[in-house]
């Protein structure tokens, strides 16, 4: 009960200086109105999902159809609600993997150093020049183009990233006096890393999986554009793969999906500076 | 020059190069299937064709045996034959790297000079109106799915307008426009769709390294000397702040080349991104790993020079 108590007086507190942050306001509110509308997509859908022939082919914003509707007549504004589903639950779950993949290893280096060390160093500083997409395509194209394996790739080019962080976090705290009275106590070495150093190393994580999604999303939507994607789930980068060959006929495909696209990933940049702000105010001046 | 350092790095790359090396051996021995199949078909041929299309490719020593096989051939600059074309792997390679080439050296100058421009500009007043508006362009840039940007260039001058064309690096019937002005037009979208991710984290970087630059003593000890605003701006922060985005530029090459496989893709520009797409829609998988592994390594390598000259430029670094 007490520790409930503590976190909702963190929480507050936390609240009361990130609302000062207006674009990190900004993104989180863009962020939720997504979330909201991807939850409760049956809710707000005028059609159900994939609903061919819901009115005419290519036609315009209209009050029954708000977005127009697509080449097989299927609603492009509910199309789009469902699409946030996929679109946002595969990226929060790849981040989430790669995320507990990264801190995990990046604890591991930062604490132990040596050999451990250089030899995450070495396959970090490997993914820093195979270019992503690259990576990205050659996996899903010889494991198979489904969506736990696009989860799996995008963690795959994600964790690096997080490793690194979290390392060069752990290596100066545990020089600082409290990581030492620990080591001094006859704490085990997995007490220390996880419930003294990584804990304090939340912040980092929390701001950098903000950022992760927002990438994560762009990789999502360029493999499925590129026709690499889940094509039992409709994303939002399916849909503009689906868009290329009738962008000619109307302009709405494309440019609707894209703009979803744009919003979501404006918002989680705009939410990670924002928090980035309120945790390190240093770095900002 | 500091041979002591240009060692160190040398020996850092290796096992980068071993590794990008054994991971894509690895990712067809991983494969699910098996390769030989893809030359006589499921229903499988009789066991002597399949035994002697195996020992063809290599397929009947061990793994390991494989892999040294597989590492001689690709440092000898062998990276085999393509299932799909009759032609060795490094020639087809080679063939197509021009355009990707061009693509990716005229969005690099485009993506710098716009950054560069706008983060000095952003930079000469920190937190006013105009450095908040740069900065919103730079996130508005980088939040943007680049394939979807040339999606929607495409439309408007394309489509719409009719000024540009829609695909493809040279028109079939030259016209009244001559080569080099056919050529220009066709490269016009790509860079400025691939170049404007580079340019908005140039920006940023850019204005994040002249702020810092206009801090520091050497600034304070122009103004005693009566320097003008200017001379101070752009003789003594600007060139201090311009090197470190060399490198900056080199860390973003994969992602560039990532960039470029998909705007290859919209744009129908002839390249090693389009290479590589078909090649993994005929699962053609020499050519696959080939692709990976001269795409990986030439951005170790650009990285690697890069590194090397700017510790040569600026003689600071090579103290740490």
């Amino acid at each position: 009960m007490i520790k409930i108590l503590k976190n909702i007086n963190k929480f507050k507190n936390f609240w009361k200086i990130f609302k000062q942050n207006k674009i990190g306001v900004v993104g989180l509110i863009i962020l939720l109105i997504f979330i909201v509308l991807a939850i409760f997509a049956p809710l707000f859908a005028t059609f159900p999902p994939l609903t061919t022939g819901a009115g005419e082919a290519f036609l315009n914003p209209s009050f029954k159809h708000l977005l127009g509707t697509d080449n097989l007549g299927r609603d492009l504004y509910s199309e789009l609600l469902y699409g946030a589903r996929i679109t946002l639950l595969v990226s929060f779950i790849a981040v989430i993997t790669s995320t507990v993949v990264g801190v995990f290893l990046g604890a591991i280096a930062g604490y132990y150093g040596g050999i451990v060390d250089s030899l995450l160093m070495r396959i970090t500083e490997m993914f820093l020049v195979i270019p992503p997409i690259f990576l990205a395509l050659v996996l899903v194209a010889i494991f198979g183009a489904n969506i736990i394996n696009i989860i799996i790739v995008i963690s795959i080019l994600s964790w690096p990233q997080t490793s690194r962080l979290v390392r060069a976090e752990i290596l100066s705290l545990k020089e600082r006096p409290y990581c030492k009275a620990a080591i001094a106590s006859g704490a085990s070495d997995f007490k220390i890393i996880f419930s003294e150093l990584v804990p304090n190393t939340m912040t980092t994580i929390i701001v950098n999986m903000s950022l992760t999604q927002a990438t994560a999303i762009l990789i999502e939507s360029a493999l499925s554009f590129l026709g690499f994607g889940d094509s039992s789930m409709v994303s939002w980068g399916l849909m503009l793969n689906n868009a290329q060959e009738f962008f000619r006929q109307s302009w709405y495909m494309v440019f609707f999906p894209g703009i979803g696209i744009f919003l979501v990933v404006l918002s989680l940049n705009l939410f990670g500076e924002g928090l980035n702000d309120v945790f390190n105010p240093r770095r900002k001046k | 020059m500091n041979y002591n350092y240009l060692a160190k790095r040398t020996l850092q790359i290796i096992p980068v190069v071993l590794g990008i090396l054994v991971m894509s051996f690895l990712m067809i021995q991983l494969a699910p299937g098996d390769v030989v199949f893809m030359f006589i078909g499921e229903s499988g041929a009789d066991p002597e064709f399949e035994a002697q299309i195996r020992k063809r490719l290599g397929l009947d020593k061990s793994v390991l045996e494989q892999l040294i096989l597989y590492l001689k051939g690709v440092l000898t600059g062998d990276l085999g034959k393509s299932f799909v074309m009759n032609e060795s792997v490094s020639k087809i390679i080679w063939d197509r790297a021009l355009p990707t080439i061009i693509l990716m050296s005229s969005s690099i100058i485009f993506g710098a000079v716009f950054g560069i421009l706008i983060g000095v500009y952003a930079a000469t007043k920190p937190y006013s109106l105009r450095d908040n508006v740069s900065m919103v362009i730079a996130l508005f840039l980088y939040s943007l799915p680049n394939f979807w940007l040339g999606q929607m260039l495409i439309i408007v001058f394309s489509v719409n307008w009719g000024i540009l064309p829609v695909s493809g690096m040279e028109s079939m019937i030259l016209g009244d426009k001559s080569f080099l002005m056919d050529r220009l037009t066709h490269l016009l979208l790509p860079t400025i769709t691939l170049g404007s991710t580079l340019g908005a984290f140039v920006m940023r970087f850019v204005r994040a390294s002249m702020i810092e630059a206009l801090g520091q003593d050497y600034i304070l000890t122009a103004k005693s000397k009566g320097l003008s605003d200017g001379k101070i701006f752009f003789k003594h922060a600007l060139k201090n702040a311009l090197l470190p985005v060399v490198t900056y530029i080199g860390l973003r090459l994969g992602y560039m080349l990532s960039g470029a496989v998909v705007i290859e893709s919209v744009f129908g520009w002839p390249g090693l991104g389009l290479l590589m797409l078909d090649a993994l829609f005929e699962r053609d998988y020499p050519l696959i790993m080939g692709l990976f592994i001269v795409i990986s390594l030439s951005v170790t390598i650009i990285t690697f020079i890069i590194d090397i000259l700017y510790t040569y430029l600026d003689p600071r670094i090579r103290l740490k």
